[in-house]
């Protein structure tokens, strides 16, 4: 015989009924009986769904993300330039070629995955989503800043590299190998006056730009990094008070910042500032352009032919910040705008304050010359974006109007002209 | 710090009222001035058309009076017309007089402004009349205006000014009684130079060399605006003209000439180490940046920031530590991060720039 039970649903009694649920999860949480342990792992189940659910939304909240033209993943000075970081950054919990996982960091829950045999599971643009904002309830930090995406893409050319690459290798691109560990002999460099905390700064530093400053990577990784040997103390030493404070953004250059002590950076910045550059700076006036290069209409030949210079194609080229072809009009235009900048276009000569005269008169002003050519465009491209605040010595600022009104083909001409130029000058 | 605050140049005049409002009583007392003020604000000083010192500003006050008459004079026909027909006699028209009044709607509109429309034309040539004094160039630039006095030859494409020349910025002299052609540019966006008490608008059109003759017929000082948005700072893209005897004209454009009075000093030196050199000019210094405007001699002008400040030494250091905070939107970025005693000698440099 069935029984009816008769349940009438009023108003007052739903709302006593969502009260219920909703106060259900603050009573078994009061309870204390939730395991949060790390030691028992997650129920199998619970595993299974909380990793499908990480799955499902790095692959459908990186849909937006595609590896910048710019970015070749398989460059080998991208892959040298995030070795540094990897070894500090990431393989303390993920391990490295020839470094195991400690112990400790296998405890974890979810223990943090190897990631030689990890990376081919994901796609480029999944592996930046996840190096880019991290992992919440993982231990996956995000990058240090949200602000530097090439640094983030040179991780992920890192990652690519990571599956094959042997400890030695590893240990060459990461640690500097001998390079960066001993002092070197050469040149009457001692260490009589170095301590402890500064020997070892200095040796992290060197990881990356070499205890010489002149930045490691040789052959195809040549110029991964920037070149800080010979830059005026006063430049380095509020650089590396920026990236300590966070004013400037930087995942690599962020964290060692933050290691030591405003003394010890204080040192390095001395250290690096009296590094001698491989040619002498001349110290002389600054190459002056020859009257007869410039037009009275501010562009070079070079860069428009004299038979196009109709007034239609001169106001489009002006229009569109130039059209420069060839290497050697990009060049040209590069060396026009860093030696006498473009008025019209209100960008003055960057010569005016980098050139050698400049920096004489103003210590917070960083030599250009043979600086590579992703390092300058990349930081004239931050101080472009609107979207960011791309931040340095208190001068930094300055660039700002200047980088606005530079388009990327001057910008690609001038990174590429100071490039070419004798480091230092 | 205690705040400094900037002494704005004043354009209300303020003090001509104070006989009126003395001699009223009650709301009237507020009430009346306002009403009087807003309608003639302005009306007789340096930014009006009424108190013009310009042919084409007469030519255009001259218009503007003879249609506000005529207009008047048919609004209040037509207003008696009508109570005629609705009131006086309102009585029903016949077939005839309703079409008579229709022939006359549509023919006394016709005759009317067929009429301004001749006189209107006929204005023309007279303010197109070739130029018989200098010809000086200027170039609207965001968000303030680049002069160069008796330039020659044909104004370059791309820079919207012809080379040569005597540079300066913000202030544009002008001999009375000669036409100067004024070539008008832009590097950046479109721009419209307008002086109403003298002669315009024009527009500063990139990549094209407009052209306008004026001809100022009264000494004086004179606002200029920019007369089309062209951002932020828009409404502080200011400048002065500043008419003068053709003589004075001279002399003024001799002395611009000149290189600067002080070309050394810590003010000097701090001004070329902060990097002001990139950007801007002072003749017979190392500083030779075209980007902003030419700082030769900059105490001569009679304001600061493009018509924005009085000069004076204190509104250049202000100027220069709070740029954006005094001009929001100005290209120029704040050198705040300067020590106020380095920018107080920079400021008094450039405050001896006569």
């Amino acid at each position: 015989m069935k029984k009816h039970v008769a349940f009438t649903i009023t108003g007052k009694r739903l709302i006593v009924a969502l009260g219920l649920v909703a106060a259900a999860p603050f009573v078994v949480s009061l309870s204390g009986l939730v395991s949060i342990a790390a030691s028992s792992g997650h129920f199998a189940p619970v595993g299974w769904f909380l990793h499908w659910t990480m799955q499902n939304a790095v692959a459908r909240q990186s849909l937006g993300i595609s590896v910048p033209n710019d970015i070749d993943l398989a460059d080998p000075a991208l892959v040298q330039r995030a070795a540094g970081h990897f070894a500090t950054g990431c393989a303390g919990c993920h391990g490295a070629p020839g470094v195991p996982q400690s112990p400790v960091v296998l405890s974890m829950t979810p223990a943090p995955p190897r990631l030689e045999g990890k990376v081919e599971e994901w796609a480029d643009r999944e592996l930046f989503w996840i190096v880019q904002h991290g992992i919440k309830y993982s231990g996956m930090p995000s990058w240090p800043t949200q602000e530097r995406e090439d640094e983030v893409w040179a991780q992920v050319a890192f990652l690519r590299a990571l599956p094959g690459m042997s400890a030695e290798t590893y240990a060459d691109l990461a640690l500097g190998a001998k390079r960066g560990r001993e002092p070197m002999e050469a040149g009457g460099e001692t260490l009589a006056s170095l301590d402890g905390i500064f020997q070892e700064a200095l040796t992290d530093c060197a990881r990356c730009h070499g205890r010489d400053g002149l930045g490691r990577g040789e052959g195809k990784a040549e110029g991964a990094f920037p070149v800080i040997a010979g830059q005026p103390e006063t430049y380095l030493a509020a650089t590396l008070e920026a990236f300590s404070k966070g004013f400037r953004h930087s995942g690599f250059m962020q964290p060692p910042a933050k290691r030591y002590s405003d003394e010890t950076l204080a040192r390095l910045a001395n250290w690096y500032a009296e590094q001698p550059l491989p040619t002498p700076a001349d110290g002389g006036r600054s190459e002056t352009v020859a009257a007869n290069d410039v037009r009275p209409d501010g562009i070079p030949p070079q860069v428009l032919p004299v038979g196009a210079r109709g007034t239609n194609s001169l106001v489009a080229a002006a229009a569109a910040g130039g059209m420069p072809q060839q290497e050697e009009a990009v060049l040209e235009l590069g060396r026009l705008i860093a030696l006498s900048g473009l008025p019209a276009r209100k960008i003055p000569a960057c010569e005016s304050c980098h050139g050698a005269e400049g920096r004489e008169k103003n210590e917070h002003y960083p030599y250009l010359s043979g600086q590579p050519a992703w390092y300058l465009e990349t930081h004239l491209e931050l101080w472009k974006d609107h979207g960011i605040t791309r931040g340095g010595t208190r001068f930094s600022h300055l660039m700002t109007p200047i980088a606005v009104h530079m388009t990327e083909e001057q910008i690609e001409a001038v990174s590429a002209w100071y490039a070419a130029q004798p480091l230092g000058r | 710090m205690p705040a400094r605050r900037p002494h704005r140049v004043t354009m209300w005049p303020v003090g001509k009222f104070d006989a009126v409002l003395s001699a009223l009583e009650g709301p009237a007392r507020v009430v009346l001035p306002t009403l009087l003020g807003l309608a003639v604000a302005g009306c007789s000083q340096e930014q009006s058309i009424f108190a013009n010192a310009g042919t084409e500003a007469a030519q255009v006050a001259e218009l503007f009076f003879v249609m506000l008459v005529g207009a008047v004079v048919i609004w209040i026909v037509v207003m008696a017309m009508s109570v005629y027909a609705t009131r006086a006699n309102a009585t029903v028209f016949s077939d005839k007089a309703g079409t008579r009044l229709i022939v006359f709607g549509a023919a006394f509109p016709t005759i009317v402004l067929a009429a301004l429309l001749v006189w209107g034309l006929m204005l023309m040539p007279k303010l197109r009349r070739p130029a018989d004094g200098p010809t000086i160039a200027v170039s609207g630039e965001r968000f303030w205006w680049r002069i160069a006095y008796d330039v020659e030859g044909e104004p370059g494409v791309v820079k919207s000014l012809p080379a040569g020349g005597v540079e300066s910025a913000n202030e544009l002299w002008l001999p009375v009684g000669k036409r100067s052609e004024i070539l008008i540019g832009s590097p950046d966006v479109i721009h419209s130079f307008w002086v109403p008490a003298i002669a315009g608008k024009m527009d500063a059109m990139p990549g094209r060399v407009n052209r306008l003759v004026v001809e100022p017929t009264r000494e004086g000082v004179y606002n200029g605006v920019c007369a089309e948005f062209c951002g932020d700072a828009h409404a502080q893209m200011g400048f002065r003209v500043v008419a003068v005897s053709e003589a004075d004209y001279a002399a003024f454009v001799a002395a611009q000439a000149e290189p600067a009075a002080v070309t050394s000093g810590r003010g000097a030196d701090l001004f070329l180490a902060n990097g002001c050199a990139a950007c801007h000019t002072v003749r017979g210094t190392e500083a030779d940046g075209a980007v902003g405007p030419d700082l030769t001699h900059l105490a001569s002008r009679r304001t600061l920031g493009a018509g924005l400040l009085e000069m004076s030494e204190e509104n250049i250091a202000e100027f220069i530590r709070a740029t954006e905070h005094v001009k929001p939107g100005v290209e120029m970025p704040s050198f705040g991060v300067l020590p106020q005693e380095e920018i107080d000698e920079i400021a008094a440099w450039l405050g001896a720039l006569k």
